[in-house]
């Protein structure tokens, strides 16, 4: 089942609500502490940059037995170097953000280390952002 | 393993949450004011030492599930947030201490 949350650009009340229903959807399912931690992590910073980088966007998340999928979707104006973007502590966050505790330039990187595998596609019109999460693999593994 | 009890015995610290929040343990402490800084050294149980009083700051706790948060510089959460705190049980201590100051009283009291 495919369940989808809108994410409203510089609306930091609402930020991590979409992450904070995934994590009680996981919780459900039974997924190890370990697997929630790094899948709330991935989706809060996905969600974040969202809402002060962006002018709006949703997410989706969907469970396949072993695995956990996660997509988010903007409007753009999307991501000029993405590499530069991937840099650790690399930030375009203005004030108000740094106020909000964000900024730090992690984000991204923090996904691609969360996640076992990271798809990144922008344009002017918009970012896709996919994340897979192979549960079993993982809890195998650590 | 400590618990957040273990803090409030110093008079620097008050506990805004309720008191079901201060049996919580913890094993760490991190001192940041960026949540990305804190979701990348959240691998243990730490408390998250802060002076960002935002809705992102409980936020990220509950999605760590963090045990508590402490505010530093006099920064206090509000009503809102408090109620929050209560119901994902998270201890909120504030503190006239700097994030500095903090980390050095908790490794006078041993408690890191």
């Amino acid at each position: 089942m495919l369940t989808e949350f809108q994410i409203i650009a510089r609306n930091y009340e609402l930020a991590g609500r979409a992450s904070s229903n995934l994590k009680k959807a996981l919780i459900m399912l039974n997924v190890s502490r370990k697997n929630l931690k790094r899948i709330c992590s991935a989706s809060y910073e996905a969600e974040i940059n969202i809402v002060i980088h962006s002018v709006g966007g949703f997410m989706t998340y969907a469970f396949y037995g072993d695995y956990v999928e996660l997509n988010f979707y903007d409007d753009g104006p999307g991501i000029v170097d993405i590499d530069l973007a991937m840099t650790e502590g690399y930030s375009t966050a203005n004030e108000v953000d740094h106020m909000n505790g964000f900024g730090a330039g992690m984000g991204l990187s923090n996904i691609k280390k969360s996640s076992d595998m990271m798809e990144l596609k922008s344009s002017p019109e918009g970012t896709h952002l996919r994340l897979l999460f192979f549960l079993e693999e993982y809890d195998a593994s650590n | 393993m400590h618990q957040i009890n273990q803090i409030l015995k110093n008079h620097c610290f008050s506990n805004l949450a309720d008191n079901h929040t201060e049996s919580n343990v913890f094993d760490d402490a991190y001192a940041t004011d960026l949540i990305s800084m804190m979701i990348k050294h959240a691998n243990r149980k730490p408390l998250f030492i802060t002076q960002i009083n935002a809705d992102a700051t409980l936020g990220i706790a509950i999605l760590l599930g963090l045990p508590g948060i402490i505010l530093t510089e006099g920064k206090v959460f509000s009503s809102k947030l408090i109620r929050q705190a209560n119901e994902d049980n998270i201890a909120v201590l504030t503190t006239e201490l700097t994030a500095v100051e903090v980390i050095i009283e908790l490794v006078r009291m041993k408690l890191l």
